[in-house]
Parts: structure tokens; sequence; C-alpha cells
């Protein structure tokens, strides 16, 4: 039976939308910080940028980003546990690809900017 | 450090060694080196999550079943390797199946079917004339202009006669090439589903 949409289900969504579109060049804005691995990326991406990626969404991204060549990867042996991780760092590629989206985004948000200002009484 | 070494480990849970395996089995596909990072690194994150202080099973239904976290690995496997190979029958299931969420796919599946009807039109009536030359061909008449066959050989005129043999292999010929172009075209600029 289909289903009517609440408001609050209608603004998950676009949120969501919204996040997927964001979370690439969030992605490799945390990692010009320095390389991290999959978890230390999730819990960054939500604490300082509040977006809340799927645990299941975060490796395919990092695999798709290290296949286009943008991020470098190697497996590291942590000392805390012994466990072997894999670490990201972006590549020349994957900074030059964050420059570009940074300026596109920039020049989007101006834009809303004025438009959503437009709107005040 | 290769990864092989850490897909696995007897001291695993089991719940966890059970999705590792189940996980490795979805991704039968992918090359073996890429199948072992991908698991390799699913346990790294569950082991990571448990010693955070979720529970092994919280932490697998966070990932998500095996089917659909290896669903975007074998769909950007499949989207690399049909560019890399320029294989039509690798290129062309990656864009059909990406036609109901994409409008350059949808863009790109509509120009090719325009593309492929008169093409296959023509060829289709070049193999008739080989049996019906009277009747098949490109026909000219007072209030029509087409390809195909006529009932009345006489009621419109015939332009191309055996020009059509040439005409059907050289158009089978480009509308497979300009396919071939903007299937590759399309599928690079596809993104992912997830």
């Amino acid at each position: 039976m289909p289903t009517t949409p609440t408001p609050e289900r209608d603004s998950d969504s676009r949120r969501s939308q919204l996040i997927k579109g964001l979370s690439e060049m969030a992605l490799l804005c945390v990692l010009r910080g320095g390389p991290r691995y999959g978890l230390e990326l999730l819990e960054r991406l939500h604490e300082e940028a509040g977006l809340e990626v799927a645990d299941g969404t975060i490796y395919p991204l990092l695999h798709r980003l290290e296949r286009a060549g943008l991020v470098a990867a190697d497996w590291r042996t942590d000392t805390d546990n012994g466990r072997p991780r894999k670490y990201y760092a972006p590549t020349p590629s994957g900074e030059a690809e964050l420059a570009t989206m940074l300026a596109e985004w920039r020049a989007l948000r101006a834009k809303l900017d004025r438009l959503t200002d437009g709107d005040k009484p | 450090m290769t990864p092989e070494t850490t897909t696995r480990d007897e001291r695993d849970p089991q719940p966890l060694a059970a999705y590792l395996r189940e996980l490795r089995w979805a991704l039968a596909a992918l090359p073996e080196a890429d199948r072992d990072e991908i698991v390799a690194e699913a346990r790294s994150h569950l082991l990571d999550r448990r010693d955070s202080g979720l529970s092994i099973e919280a932490a697998i239904a966070a990932l998500g079943s095996p089917r659909d976290y290896a669903a975007p690995f074998l769909e950007a496997y499949r989207q690399s390797s049909a560019l890399a190979h320029g294989r039509l029958r690798e290129l062309l299931p990656v864009l059909f199946e990406k036609v109901a969420g994409s409008a350059r796919a949808a863009g790109t599946a509509l120009l090719l079917l325009l593309l492929w009807a008169p093409a296959l039109a023509i060829a289709g009536t070049a193999i008739v004339k080989l049996s019906h030359p009277e009747i098949a061909g490109l026909w000219l008449g007072p209030h029509e202009f087409f390809i195909g066959t006529v009932d009345d050989p006489g009621s419109a005129h015939e332009l191309l006669g055996f020009w059509i043999f040439p005409l059907a292999v050289v158009g089978l010929v480009v509308t497979w090439l300009l396919t071939r172009k903007l299937s590759r075209s399309a599928v690079r600029r596809l993104g992912p589903s997830r």
C-alpha cells in the first residue's frame, strides 16, 4: 500500500540526497588533514561536518575514489590493537579535484545565499 | 602487507566469520585481489566497531547485508571493466541498468533506439530484397517516401536498387560505432547508485 510522505520523511530524503552529493567533497576535505582509515573518516565527517554517512556507504565511495586515482591507499598495522587498517590519502589528482569542487561549491553557495537572502522581508 | 593475510582469522567471532564468508561469495565476480581488499577492510571496520563498544551483530547490521554491501563494488567493477574493454556487451547492460535513475542514461538509450531503428529497417529491407527484389527498397510515390516493402511495385518508384546492400552494411557499421562511442561516453559519466 502506498504511504503518504510526511514532512519529516521528505526532509530526511532531501537531506539524504544532498549529503550523497556532498560526501565526496567532504571526504577529500577530511583527507587533506593526513591519511585516515574508514571508521576514522566516518567519525570525523560526523563530528566536523555533521554528515551521517552510513557505514556501508563510505567504503564503496573510498573504493571508487581510489579507482579514479583521487586517493591512494596503503595497509598499516596500528600499534593500538595490532590489526591492519587501510589508510587513505589524497593524490595530487585528488587535491586538484577537491580544489575544483570547492570552487564550484563556493560559487553555488554564493548564488544560493543571494537567492535566499532576497526572500527576506 | 597483503590484504589476504587480514581477511580471516580463526579467532573471529562466528557472526563475523559468517558475514565475511558471505561477503566473499557476493563479491565472486571481482578479481581475487580486489575481493581480498574489500573483505579485509570490512573485517577491520567491524572489529574496530566492536572495540568501540558496539556488538558485532549491530556493527554487521550497520554495514548492511553482504549482498547489499557488495552491490556498489560490483557496479563500479562492471562500469570500469566495461570502459576498459569498450565492448558493447558490457557497456550496454551498465547503461540500461541506469536508465530508470539517470537522465543521461535514459537520453543515451533513447538516442541509440533512434539510431538503430533506421539502420535495422534498411538491413531488414535488404534481407527481404535478397528473396523478393521487386517489392523491397526505398520507395518514392505520389504521397509517400519510405524504406520497406510494397504490395504493388507499380504504385511507387524504387530509388536504391541493389545499392541497398552496401547502404545496409555501412548503416550497421556506422550505427555500431556510434553506439560504442555514445555508450562509452555515457557510462564514463554515470555516477554511483549509492
